[in-house]
């Protein structure tokens, strides 16, 4: 029989837990929730967006991008915290030297889909991250390689390989092929 | 320490778990997730709503209202089950001979805010039906008496007591001031 836990858990102790195996968590109103572990399939555009969105930043000093499975504390108790595949922060959102999950939400966040999340669940995601704060959401979904914008209270985008992804308002002077965020050369 | 658990609950499962001490459980991703008790506020206004909308389903013959914490089975695999304060059904949406959960998301969705519920995580459940198929949801505030009305991609309408909410081409024929839903007289 399955045990139900009256316990939930705080931002605290989750940040305290020991990371074990490379398995990684998020806490939804208390309670642990396992991240699955991404195949390569999600892994190669997760770092590859990450690496552009890196390199934007760095060569135009235009906010900063945080990688890691850096948690997000979204609501306190009980407490949520959520995990991005990539974050990246305006000038000066993110606060140097912040122990403990930031307090705020990416102004930019990237989710990776992945074959056992179902195209719902990854969009209530997205709702998520805009209804707490985030600006934009890039969902990118490796099997087709599309991306797909969304911006809060608006129908969501989806850009195909050939399209070109434009940074607007959020990342300007941002530009690039859709299909270099899932591989090197055509 | 917190130990962490490797099984995940399927749908059926949550159906044949024994209700007790009338706790209630969601499934998210096949994590059992303790619903709060409603207290007396978000009981009586999901009351209100449910009889509201139940009459108009038996006087009109148009459709059917699901109550008492009914769960829907969004995904498979892991599974998610989600229930809603109150659900309604256009006609010939929910099978005549179903047992077990709904495989569907209602055509509107209710829920009562609690004082435990962020408007950030309010709105996300709200988007989280709209993705599922849901056509409206709609969100009552007791402390402001107010209805906010949710469609997919588009910004949430916030009605207040004088105003009258009118059911549109979802719920053709009915209306009713807002106050009417929280209240039984002025």
């Amino acid at each position: 029989m399955t045990t139900v836990s009256n316990k939930l858990m705080t931002a605290e102790e989750l940040l305290a837990m020991p990371k074990v195996d490379g398995r990684r968590f998020e806490l939804i109103r208390g309670v642990l929730i396992e991240k699955m572990a991404a195949g390569g399939t999600q892994g190669v555009p997760g770092s590859r967006i990450d690496g552009i969105l890196f390199e934007y930043a760095e060569n135009n000093d235009h906010g900063i991008t945080v990688s890691c499975e850096t948690g997000y504390l979204l609501e306190r108790g009980p407490d949520t915290v959520r995990v991005p595949d990539v974050a990246w922060f305006a000038p000066d959102r993110f606060p140097e030297g912040f122990v403990g999950f930031p307090e705020l939400v990416p102004d930019l966040a990237v989710e990776v889909k992945s074959p056992s999340n179902s195209w719902p669940e990854i969009r209530t995601k997205a709702a998520m991250w805009l209804n707490y704060g985030s600006q934009q959401v890039w969902v990118a979904d490796p099997p087709t390689a599309t991306i797909t914008i969304f911006r809060l209270n608006t129908a969501p985008v989806t850009l195909t390989e050939d399209d070109i992804l434009d940074g607007g308002d959020l990342l300007p002077g941002f530009s690039t092929p859709v299909w270099r965020l899932f591989r090197r050369r055509r | 320490m917190t130990t962490v658990s490797n099984k995940l609950m399927t749908a059926q499962e949550l159906l044949m778990f024994p209700k007790g001490d009338g706790r209630r459980f969601e499934l998210i991703r096949g994590v059992l997730i303790e619903k709060m008790p409603s207290g007396k506020v978000q009981g009586l206004v999901s009351s209100r709503i449910d009889r509201v909308l139940g009459n108009f389903a038996e006087d009109n013959d148009f459709g059917d209202t699901l109550s008492n914490d009914t769960g829907h089975r969004l995904d498979r695999d892991p599974d998610t089950v989600r229930a809603p304060d109150v659900a309604w059904f256009a006609p010939g949406r929910l099978p005549d001979n179903l047992t077990g959960f709904p495989e569907i998301a209602p055509d509107l969705a209710v829920e009562v805010k609690s004082p435990g519920n962020s408007w950030p995580e309010i709105r996300t459940k709200a988007d989280m039906w709209l993705n599922y198929g849901s056509q409206q949801v709609w969100v009552a505030d007791p402390p402001t008496a107010t209805i906010t009305i949710f469609r997919l991609n588009t910004a949430p309408v916030t009605l207040t007591e004088d105003d009258i909410l009118d059911g549109g081409e979802l719920l053709p024929g009915f209306s009713t001031p807002v106050w009417r839903l929280f209240r039984r007289r002025r």
